[in-house]
């Protein structure tokens, strides 16, 4: 009770658990339309291909402040998304292939950078790998106050265009027709995604962050039947997930605050797909046996009646 | 040319994928206040030319025009295939008939009770009403079909485009869709639908367009469908092709 009640009140585990919670809300919101959109994947290729934004951004200024190596990100991130969009669109590659293409290529010339940075003398550069599993532990304030503020901006955004969202999820013809701009909506959802991805990559880190973005929404979805229940649950549970994986990271000496996250939101994910009261797998396996033996039981009695 | 009895005008439309034309030349004017059936073989160009008409896809050349009503530019209204979106998503069949009220609303602003009213009342008229809460996801082929058209009529249009609203449903869905199809052509609205059931034609549509890449033959049910029309149409060789 006493390391409870330490951990809670510890300045350091405030702060992560405060920026891994504002991430796992904004994440569990986006991740729910890229999910809806059958986009999952995205936030894997955006993710791995801001690797070489870092670095470069890195190499270009000399400056290691989490603003400067973000807008790399950012600007390495939209690049790899309007790629793959631009290969779908005007090529007869599908969105998989595009997308697999993209982001080894994107991520491989990623890793090479990190190693031309890494034989510079300088030890500044120490740390850039950090940001391949993420790095929770060494979230300044400063960090946690750039995630908030660009998470309530989403957030925000979504609030804002949530009709347009959703409908432009739901049947993408219809949404035109009706007179919405589908390259606007596409667009700045797409944005809206890749920031949210990128805004993570620092805690997360580029590998695993897609599943921040994938695991509350498929969690969510289980639960709930309408997008607002959908969005709202997938923010609650990447929050907690967030709060969770900086807790079990702060206890124990070794374990890694990113990937102590993804596993909690993983954890989540799991039970949720097993015991969801409507789509759970359990449920459904129990309701097929109930109804296999009610008609076994039917066609029984029937055919002593007809005897 | 420009008669005002026209809902659509469609003058020398060509639309290809890659570099295959899958419509050709189209000319076409098609009459207000009418049923019209599109049909025509598999691959003819009749989903083609329903998303050309809204916008949907672009085209190589040609132009398409809804003549003014009264002065004022008509609203469209479209019924899309049932398949073309996924059934799963978490919405409720009155989420689904409410956005047919979005385009009024233009972007940004809310649905009130106003048009959740309206879109209850669109479900009363295709006897869904039973479904409103309903998710999505647990509708029969049928009432997926009765609740896009709940959404169509929502959008209070004065044209609609159906892509097969007849497809998958059974005889008595197929008689209260065409039920709701006559109400609209009393009230002075014109419906242009693909069709597929040359049983019906006689008895559903006023007007029918028979193509086949091109335009085979465009006209009064009982002028225009005839055997020899029919057999132009849906013969294997596909006529109009690329000139």
């Amino acid at each position: 009770m006493n390391i409870f009640s330490d951990i809670f009140s510890d300045y350091t585990f405030g702060v992560v658990a405060l920026g891994s919670a504002a991430l796992g809300t904004v994440s569990g919101v986006l991740g729910s339309f890229a999910v809806l959109r059958k986009q999952s994947l995205l936030g894997d290729g955006v993710s791995h291909s801001a690797l070489p934004g870092v670095v470069a951004a890195f190499l270009l200024t000399g400056i290691k402040s989490s603003g400067t190596l973000l807008f790399g990100a950012l600007a390495a991130g939209l690049a790899a998304a309007f790629l793959i969009n631009f290969f779908v669109k005007r090529t007869k590659v599908k969105f998989d292939a595009a997308l697999a293409t993209v982001m080894s290529a994107f991520f491989g010339f990623g890793t090479v950078l990190l190693t031309c940075a890494q034989k510079i003398p300088d030890s500044t550069q120490a740390g850039l790998s950090a940001f391949i599993y993420g790095q929770a532990s060494s979230m300044l304030k400063s960090d946690v106050v750039l995630i908030i503020c660009c998470s309530a901006v989403l957030i925000t955004g979504v609030l804002i265009f949530w009709k347009e969202f959703k409908v432009f999820s739901f049947d993408k013809d219809f949404s035109v027709q009706l007179g919405y701009s589908e390259r606007f909506i596409s667009l700045l959802l797409t944005f809206m995604t890749v920031a949210a991805v990128i805004l993570g990559i620092q805690t997360v880190g580029v590998v695993l962050m897609s599943a921040m973005l994938i695991a509350p929404a498929a969690a969510a979805r289980q639960w709930s039947g309408s997008l607002s229940g959908t969005v709202v649950l997938a923010a609650v549970f990447g929050a907690f997930s967030g709060v969770i994986g900086s807790y079990a990271s702060a206890v124990s000496d070794d374990l890694p605050t990113g990937p102590a996250i993804v596993v909690a939101a993983s954890a989540i994910a799991v039970a949720s797909i097993l015991f969801a009261p409507k789509r759970g797998i359990v449920k459904r396996f129990i309701q097929r046996k109930e109804c296999r033996i009610r008609l076994t039981m039917q066609k029984n009695s029937g055919g002593e009646g007809r005897d | 040319m420009n008669d005002i009895n026209h809902a659509v005008e469609v003058t020398r439309l060509t639309v290809a994928y890659d570099s295959k034309p899958v419509l050709s030349d189209v000319d076409l004017e098609l009459p207000r206040g009418m049923l019209t059936a599109v049909m025509g073989p598999n691959g003819a160009g009749k989903t083609t030319l329903i998303k050309a008409m809204l916008g949907l896809i672009p085209k190589v050349e040609g132009q398409i025009s809804f003549p003014k009503i009264n002065g004022r530019k008509p609203c469209i209204g479209y019924v899309p295939q049932s398949e073309s979106v996924d059934w799963d998503f978490p919405v409720s069949v009155l989420d689904v008939v409410t956005m047919g009220c979005y385009g009024r609303l233009g972007w940004v602003r809310r649905p009130k009770r106003e048009d959740r009213e309206l879109a209850i009342q669109m479900l009363k008229k295709t006897g869904m009403e039973n479904f409103a809460n309903r998710q999505i996801s647990r509708l029969s082929g049928g009432q997926q079909q009765r609740a896009f058209i709940a959404r169509a009529l929502a959008q209070k249009a004065d044209i609609y485009l159906m892509d097969e609203p007849f497809k998958g449903v059974d005889k008595s869905t197929e008689r209260s869709i065409i039920e709701i199809l006559k109400e609209l052509r009393r009230e002075g609205k014109t419906v242009v639908a693909v069709h597929h059931d040359l049983s019906t034609v006689s008895d559903y549509f006023d007007w029918v367009t028979l193509i086949n890449i091109g335009v085979v033959a465009n006209g009064e049910v009982k002028k225009v469908f005839t055997d020899e029309n029919l057999s132009l149409t849906y013969r294997a060789a596909r006529v109009g092709g690329i000139s």
